[in-house]
Formats: structure tokens, sequence, C-alpha cells
């Protein structure tokens, strides 16, 4: 007998947080993430049915929170461009927060990124990243294998960098 | 490597963001699909997919009372009277251009233009000028992402994935596996119109077969949640 899928409800106040920690690792920014992952769990609300059957909706909305973000950029780029505004740089971080590691992993390419902010932000397993990202396990675990070596790389770098500044 | 893992375990640990009322969620939701039911019911209910993308690739169509209404641009190097597959009930836009717009070189230029050329003759529609003319205002990139858009939420398509209100889309699956967003602009105007936009990045796609990228706008456009009432 399989377990009944958990109410909208429920399901939104437990991943809630989660969804948002993987938006802002992939945005740098807390209002951003909590914009998108709003308009998220709108669509995860509106798609329930479906979304719940799923093997991690918290993957998937992560994935429409992080496409909502990009359709936001594009639309920023193009007020600029045409505009010729340029927005002011104030991304809201929170206090606490690892800016040296978030920055790294900005600098990560974006199959990487995606992997490290479903796995370690969101703290989704394994499969659930594999399912959000379309590809097996495999894949992710050598995909974060290589994203962590990639940071190890740079944060080493941009320590010996604060060494020589001093 | 030890302390990226470490300080990568801390990543969401730290002052999480917490969720708000869950009746503010279902509240926007409820709105949303609100609206939409109410354009869906209307009369005057056109929708359109359009798929653009580096590969300078773009058909599109409007409802019809007798079925689709298929146009494609010049540059997609196929005439919609010549599709291999023509689906039944669909057709290709009267009169204009039936090899595609040409002369169009920006893809939002081509969205309009496409969008124009299967709605703008669409004889079901009295005011199908009109409509063309507000497209033609509000209808290009600059619009599309910038305030009366709702990106839907899906997205990702893969192989076996029923995304797309329930559409099977492994083809889509084949396509792309990433960057597949569905778009659903709502115009003021005279006619209050519903179009739905798909992009489809087709930079890793490029030597996709025309016709299957044609099957899947028309299936789209049949079964897609803004089909015509």
């Amino acid at each position: 007998m399989t377990a009944s899928p958990p109410s909208f409800s429920d399901w939104y106040k437990s991943a809630y947080p989660r969804v948002a920690a993987a938006l802002m690792t992939l945005t740098g920014d807390r209002w951003l993430a909590r914009e998108a992952a709003d308009e998220a769990f709108v669509r995860a609300w509106q798609h329930w049915g479906r979304v719940a059957q799923m093997e991690s909706p918290s993957g998937w909305t992560i994935i429409v929170g992080r496409n909502f973000v990009r359709s936001r950029i594009r639309r920023l780029l193009v007020e600029q461009r045409l505009l010729g505004h340029v927005p002011d740089s104030c991304a809201d971080r929170p206090e606490g927060w690892d800016v040296e590691l978030v920055e790294s992993i900005e600098r990560l390419p974006r199959r990487q990124r995606l992997a490290v902010a479903l796995h370690y932000a969101a703290d989704l397993s394994i499969g659930e990243t594999a399912a959000a990202m379309g590809v097996s396990q495999g894949t992710v675990a050598s995909t974060l294998h290589t994203a962590r070596e990639n940071l190890s790389k740079r944060l080493r770098d941009s320590e010996l960098a604060k060494e020589m500044q001093q | 490597m030890k302390d990226a893992e470490e300080r990568l375990a801390q990543l969401g640990r730290l002052e999480p963001i917490e969720a708000g009322p869950v009746q503010a969620i279902e509240e926007r939701g409820r709105k949303r699909s609100v609206h939409r039911r109410r354009i869906e019911v209307g009369a005057a209910v056109v929708s359109a997919i359009c798929l653009f993308g580096a590969g300078s690739l773009l058909i599109g169509g409007a409802g019809h009372k007798n079925g689709l209404l298929l146009g494609s641009d010049s540059g997609a190097g196929y005439s919609t009277t010549t599709l291999p597959a023509y689906p039944s009930g669909c057709r290709a836009a009267p009169g204009g251009s039936t090899n595609g717009t040409s002369g169009d070189t920006s893809e939002s230029q081509q969205a309009v233009a496409i969008v124009r050329q299967a709605t703008g003759e669409n004889p079901a529609h009295a005011q199908g000028n009109a409509c063309s003319i507000d497209l033609e205002l509000s209808f290009g990139f600059v619009e599309c992402f910038s305030g009366s858009v709702d990106v839907s939420g899906l997205v990702a398509p893969r192989e076996g994935d029923t995304s797309l209100s329930g559409l099977p889309v492994n083809m889509l699956g084949r396509l792309s596996k990433r960057d597949l967003v569905e778009v659903t602009v709502v115009l003021p105007g005279p006619m209050e119109s519903v179009y739905c936009v798909v992009t489809v990045d087709t930079t890793s796609t490029s030597r996709v077969a025309t016709s299957e990228l044609v099957n899947v706008a028309v299936r789209l456009l049949q079964s897609g949640p803004l089909h015509p009432s």
C-alpha cells in the first residue's frame, strides 16, 4: 500500500525553507529568492495533484523558481538596454552568509551550481537531485565532486590572495 | 576539499527564510485560476504558440473555430502549406505570406509577425486587426519579459515526463533537456486574448527536424491549458 501524498499545506511549510535556501544560493539575493520561491509555490499549488506524485516536488519547485529568476533577469537586461538604466547592485544577503563561498558558487558552471544548490542548500538526496536535474545519480555524484574540487581551488586561491594582501 | 565540503554543509542553515502563510500562496493561485478560466470562456479567446530560438526557428498558430491556424517564419525553411505532416484540423493562415513572414530579422519581430499572420487575418475574429495592433505594441521581448507575463512552471521536460498539463512531452525531451519555458501573455485591449508562447533553446538542437518542432507546437496548441474554447 502506498502512502497518500502530503497535503499542500504540510509540504509547503516543510519544503519552503529548503527551496528558498537553494534559490538564495543560486541568486545570491535573499529578496529575489523569496519572490521566486513564492511564485514557484503558487505554481506548485496550481499543479499539486501532479507535483505531489513527483519523485522530488521540492526539486521541481526549485527548478521553477530558478526559471522565474532567469526570466526576471532577462527582463532586467532588456530594460537596461532600452532605458540605459543600470539597476543598483544591492543584493540582500543574510547575516553570517558565507560570502566567499557563495561568490565561488556563483562562478561555477551552471550545472554544477544547480547541483550544489539542490543537494547542499536544499538538502535533497542524490536521488532527488538527479530527478530534479533530469540526469542519473552517477552524473549528480560526479558533478558534485567536480564542483567541490572547483570550490576548493577557488577558496584556496582566495585565501592566498588575502594572505598576499596582508 | 574538506574545507569546501564543511562550508557547503552550512548552506541553507543560516538564518532560514521561513514560509509565509500558506493561505497567501493559495489565494494567489486561486486568483490566477479564476482569471484564466474567465479568459477561457470568453468568446474572443485566441491562443498561439511560437517556438523561437537561436536556431531561427519559429512557428505560430492561433485558435480558430475550425481548428488551428498556423504560420511560420521564413527562417524555418518550410511553408505552412507544405508541412510534412500537416495535422488534421489545422490549416495555414490565409492570405499574406503563406511561405512565412519575411524581412523580419529579430526574433521578437518574428514573434509579432507570426502571431499577426495567424490572428490578424483570422476571419473568425472581427476585431482581429485590433488584436494584432495590440500585439505589435506589446508582444515582443520587451513586454514579453517585462510585466504582463506569467511564466508558468512547466519546465525541464524529460523523456516520459507528463508536464504541460498532462501532455506527453517525450518529444520535447528529445529537443532540449532544459530551458523549456512556457510563457502566457495576457494582453489588454478590445479583445482579451491569451497567448501562449513556448521558447526552446535551439542552440543545441538545431539539427532537430523542423517537422518534429511543428508537431510539438501543434500538440501543445491542441492540448495546452489555453486551448481556445
